[in-house]
């Protein structure tokens, strides 16, 4: 052993070079990271401006702050987002690093034109994950208007708005989760298209960019999830409203929390319940192939949230009324879906997939031509509604005084 | 040869890594779509099967390495070119499966400048190590990679169900489009990989040191791989849905990226990276022995002496074997259904049947019948 001593360290020394690391390592301070990507059209140079959100970190870890806005935004334009981002490398003194990416916002304008290339792009890079939340930017406002705009509770309006979805989808249920390989998944339905969450500028998308609006308790300008963009095949055809995008949510089995109002027509009070937990199937009866039915079974459970009516709820019979009110008022958010899909012919509520369920070889066969048939499908509707509980009370002030 | 022995629970764990290897992270059952899953099970049984003529030739020769049988039943100058084949056949393959991890290493960490020469060079210089240690650290090895293997497939179990990306109905209808794309996806691929290319693990049977447990370990190893496999390829179907599984370049990859728990847990593909480094290290380490252990007999060279020839002519080869990954892929499943299955089935199949052959003649000399084994054994 000991002649070999100096060929040993030799050779130690020589591997000592192989461990030092990565031969394509980046350091953080070499990195520029981007928390969102905005995609607008320029419309004479035909290409994509795409923006960058890219954050400041020295802003956020706050000592070596400077005071200015936690994040900045870099444009660039290209025939494609990697030429872009090639072209932003004259404005950004780093190298743009979009692994920590968490929400691309597309404007309407591209939207309308058909986002295939765009989401190749998005699928097949190894950096961006399909994590990363879409987006898409109301009529009449640019995806470049939402990622510059400032936040006030958090730092970067990307993750915020991440958050937002999050809640709102939880809280509201007009809204779910799409990420990128949902949109992916979208596009590869036959005869439909991706349904994608729209965000818009509430106020000034001009004061919005401002650290000035954050030193205001009113915000001029706030970046807000709207409804929900309806696709047919790669592009944007329709918006839906509220209520559609609701029963959407509903059909699809994403219902998580919603309020609902109900006018009782005898007593004439209001109630307002508050959906719980639902859970939706979708069966697909294809006895006469040429007119399948779909029948939407639903088992939303509700809570009691605000009477403004004289009904007793104590009484079981009263239950019953107010779950078959429910019952009607679910069918009816359902059917504006329907309605809704059926009128821009785009799959989005699944039922294509729930034919293929239930009779593959038959779903073969008529795949092509889904077109044709789903503006025509059946769709029946089975509501089992449960009021779980009426909160801390069961009587209402009204009923006292009413029956005093 | 000298005399290295490996319990068969060392033995398990080398097959279970073995078969790992690249195929955990690459597609799997790429032509059944969402049926994928009963396409490796289906497969892992055949394997199971094909294993067994392997298992056999070895209770009948429990100490002789391939090439030494080879040239007892098929005489002196075919076995020898047989073996030489095969050793250049394993030599080939093992160019392949470094060829494979370099460039799934490089595509899954991103490495953009480092040249796939220098990847290649690290993982066959880590190889071409442990072998010239010897076979019994490679196996010792394995059971402590198999140990970290799981603690890596039990966590990433958990984070997956957690973070609830999985929607099972994205695996409905189960056989929609019938069973024929099934049939065509077990033939073109999943027998042969990875459950075919369990051939070269005859290399090192002998130095498995109890024979019927050996033969146990390996049909276990190949059962509980099968089953892992499917297992796998059911999960990342319904998280990511046929589609874009069958898209994707390595769908178990994209799939850990999925994972979310609460902005906390996530990015941790980079486990994948390190299953499929472990994989990648154990299949070209057995491969690469298989055709050290084989030339070793063949030309009567210590194998000691070949491990870095050997090194250099495999790296060399895993440079000039394709130029892009497509032409790589395309090559391998080209050659996986029409090259590989003439060894690994029929080669195989022809000795056993020549074994029987031989047995029964023998038999019928001696008046008694030798049980399986002390036959053949005494017969040399």
């Amino acid at each position: 052993m000991r002649k070999h001593q100096g060929l040993t360290i030799l050779i130690m020394c020589c591997c000592l070079g192989l461990l030092s690391g990565c031969w394509d390592v980046v350091e953080l301070n070499k990195r520029a990271i981007v928390s969102g990507i905005g995609v607008d059209w320029k419309e004479e140079e035909k290409e994509y401006l795409v923006s960058f959100q890219t954050v400041i970190a020295d802003e956020i870890s706050g000592k070596a702050g400077r005071g200015a806005t936690p994040t900045s935004v870099y444009k660039a334009s290209g025939k494609s987002v990697v030429e872009a981002m090639r072209n932003a490398s004259r404005k950004v003194p780093r190298i743009i690093s979009l692994a920590h990416t968490g929400l691309i916002v597309i404007s309407d304008r591209v939207a309308r034109e058909g986002i295939i290339d765009l989401f190749d792009y998005l699928d097949r890079d190894s950096d961006i994950r399909l994590n990363a939340e879409v987006l898409i930017a109301t009529q009449g406002q640019t995806a470049e208007d939402v990622v510059s705009a400032m936040t006030p509770i958090g730092k970067i309006t990307a993750f915020a708005l991440e958050q937002k979805i999050d809640l709102t989808s939880g809280q509201l249920g007009e809204n779910f989760r799409i990420e990128v390989d949902d949109v992916i998944r979208g596009l590869l339905t036959p005869g439909g298209g991706p349904l994608v969450n729209g965000v818009m500028i509430e106020g000034s998308a001009e004061k919005a960019s401002k650290m000035e609006t954050l030193k205001n308790a009113k915000v001029e300008g706030l970046a807000v999830i709207s409804q929900m963009a309806v696709f047919k095949g790669d592009r944007l055809v329709s918006w839906l409203n509220a209520d559609e995008s609701r029963g959407t949510v509903w059909i699809r089995n994403k219902m998580k929390i919603t309020p609902i109002h109900l006018k009782l027509l005898d007593q004439g009070g209001e109630i307002s319940l508050e959906v719980m937990r639902s859970k939706t199937r979708l069966l697909a009866d294809l006895e006469d192939p040429a007119n399948p039915i779909i029948h939407i079974h639903v088992e939303p459970n509700f809570s009691i949230r605000e009477v403004n009516s004289a009904i007793d709820l104590r009484n079981p019979a009263t239950m019953k009324l107010l779950e078959d009110a429910a019952s009607r008022e679910v069918i009816r958010i359902m059917e504006l879906a329907v309605r809704k899909s059926k009128k821009v012919n785009s799959d989005i509520l699944g039922f294509g997939q729930a034919v293929e369920r239930s009779d593959p070889s038959a779903w073969r066969k008529m795949k092509n031509r889904w077109d044709q048939l789903f503006p025509r499908v059946q769709v029946k509707y089975h509501v089992k509604p449960v009021i779980r509980n009426s909160q801390m009370r069961d009587r209402s002030v009204l009923y006292k005084i009413h029956n005093q | 040869m000298e005399k290295v022995k490996i319990s068969p629970f060392q033995f398990f764990s080398i097959l279970v890594l073995f078969q790992f290897g690249t195929t955990l992270v690459v597609n799997l059952g790429l032509e059944a779509g969402r049926d994928a899953w009963i396409a490796v099970l289906i497969g892992t049984v055949i394997g199971m099967l094909i294993f067994s003529l392997n298992a056999y030739l070895y209770t009948a020769f429990p100490d002789k390495l391939p090439v030494e049988y080879y040239r007892l039943l098929l005489g002196k100058y075919v076995g020898s070119l047989v073996g030489l084949v095969y050793a250049v056949l394993y030599m080939f393959t093992a160019a392949r499966d470094l060829v494979d991890g370099g460039l799934l290493v490089m595509a899954s960490a991103a490495l953009r400048e480092t040249p796939l020469l220098i990847v290649n060079l690290l993982m066959i210089m880590a190889v071409a190590y442990v072998l010239h240690q010897g076979l019994e650290v490679l196996a010792r090895t394995a059971t402590i990679f198999l140990a970290i293997m799981f603690m890596i497939g039990v966590f990433s179990g958990i984070v997956i169900l957690f973070s609830g990306i999985i929607d099972l109905q994205l695996l409905l209808p189960v056989m929609g489009e019938g069973f024929q794309p099934i049939l065509e996806s077990v033939l073109k691929k999943n027998i042969h990989f990875p459950f075919g290319e369990l051939i070269c693990a005859t290399a090192i049977f002998p130095a498995v040191n109890h024979t019927k447990n050996g033969v146990k370990a390996g049909l276990l190893a190949i059962l509980v791989t099968g089953v892992i496999l499917a297992h796998v390829s059911l999960i990342t179907i319904s998280v990511l849905g046929a589609d874009i599984t069958e898209r994707a370049v390595f769908p178990l990859l994209t799939m850990m990226g999925k994972v979310e728990i609460s902005e906390f847990i996530e990015r941790t593909q980079i486990l994948i990276v390190m299953v499929l480094i472990i994989g990648v290290f154990f299949k070209i380490s057995l491969y690469y022995y298989a055709a050290l252990i084989s030339s070793s007999i063949l030309f009567k060279i210590p194998y000691r002496k070949l491990i870095y020839p050997y090194a250099l002519v495999i790296l060399g080869l895993s440079i000039i074997l394709a130029r892009s990954y497509s032409e790589h892929l395309m090559k391998g499943g080209a050659y996986l259904y029409t090259v590989f299955p003439f060894y690994s089935i029929g080669l195989p199949l022809l000795l056993v049947i020549i074994c029987l052959i031989r047995k029964a003649i023998l038999g019928r000399r001696s008046g008694s019948a030798p049980g399986p084994g002390s036959g053949p054994a005494s017969g040399s």
